[in-house]
């Protein structure tokens, strides 16, 4: 979808505890993009799936510079620690242009109060560069509050904890908020500005 | 694709090209940094949940065993409470960055801890018996000697 030359922002939530698919439901929507990096700070096999793995610095830039179809799986915590690596990614996403960016885990790499100056940039600027972003995570109340702006959609699988459905009632209408709590295994809303609804993952 | 987009398309593709540049020239000139662990080894990534709280339980186990103490065995009924505690310890270490090291994994400190906790706990534990039995031996004396 484009306004005028600039696409709309796209900036996904995927949110559920350990276990509920919502990482498989993020993974499935980024193969929906030719150029995908999934930003993987705890080594999991299944997001390096079909990627290009790096942890190095150099070797990231130079997989940006191919043309066409790519899939990147970042692993750059490994030796430059979480908070290097993570800002690291953003700015090449930022200036490579065109990616779609899966932060995995992201409740690791931020804080429930600012995003990281980087990774606020391409949550709130990236489509000028036609970035954007799906972060998941397992706690939504650590997730950064700069994630409920600018957001375009949300999935969200059970959640029980009273401090995440608050933060899930910062941006939806309650009674959405209230189905979180209630949904059985591998279902999960399926939020937008517009609507909401109750799927069964995985879904488009 | 129309001409227009092709032309906007590569007229995007220079443009990273030289924020790329940017970018490498960046990370050329960043000094090489100095891994405290050892040659080439890398950082260590943050160990899962369940190995943290797996590895807590575990410690209480040990410690148990070493003093003799039931009190510190959360087998059983304690170790849903324990597993808890463990995961709020996870989360905290996970938000603040002094606390990082409790759960990457390799990191050398749990190694350390526990060399010097298998020192200090039985040492401590043979100190107390020992002056409890020194106690005992002045009371005993101090005993007879009203006796006499």
């Amino acid at each position: 979808m484009t306004t005028g030359s600039l696409p709309k922002p796209d900036n996904r939530l995927y949110l559920g505890r350990g276990g509920s698919g919502k990482t498989t439901l993020a993974l499935a929507h980024t193969w929906a993009f030719p150029r995908v990096i999934v930003s993987d700070p705890t080594g999991q096999d299944a997001l390096a799936e079909g990627c290009l793995v790096t942890d190095d610095k150099l070797e990231l830039i130079s997989f940006l510079r191919i043309r066409g179809d790519l899939r990147i799986c970042w692993r750059g915590a490994f030796v430059h620690g979480q908070d290097e690596a993570f800002d690291f990614v953003n700015r090449a996403a930022l200036a490579a242009g065109d990616i779609c960016m899966l932060w995995d885990e992201a409740h690791l790499s931020m804080t429930p109060q600012r995003l990281p100056p980087s990774a606020f940039e391409i949550w709130n600027a990236g489509r000028h560069q036609r970035c954007r972003v799906f972060a998941s995570a397992m706690r939504p109340a650590r997730v950064s509050r700069d994630c409920t702006a600018n957001l375009s959609r949300a999935c969200v699988f059970q959640t029980l904890e009273p401090s995440d459905l608050r933060f899930l009632r910062s941006f939806m209408e309650p009674s959405a908020a209230l189905e979180a709590a209630k949904l059985p295994q591998y279902h999960a809303i399926d939020w937008t500005p517009e609507a909401w609804s109750v799927k069964k993952s995985v879904f488009p | 694709m129309t001409t227009m987009q092709a032309a906007a398309l590569e007229g995007r593709q220079k443009k990273s090209s030289v924020k790329l540049d940017k970018l490498e020239a960046e990370v050329t000139q960043e000094p090489v940094p100095v891994d405290p662990v050892g040659e080439g080894e890398p950082s260590a990534a943050i160990i899962p949940l369940e190995q943290f709280q797996a590895g807590f339980v575990g410690a209480f186990q040990i410690a148990s065993q070493t003093t003799g103490l039931q009190s510190l065995d959360v087998a059983g009924h304690n170790e849903g409470s324990a597993r808890m505690a463990a995961k709020a310890v996870y989360e905290i270490a996970s938000e603040t960055a002094m606390l990082r090291w409790l759960i990457e994994g390799g990191n050398p400190w749990m190694g350390r801890a526990i060399c010097i906790g298998a020192f200090a706990v039985p040492m401590a534990r043979n100190v107390r018996a020992e002056i409890k039995a020194k106690r005992e031996a002045k009371t005993d004396d101090n005993g007879q000697s009203a006796e006499a």
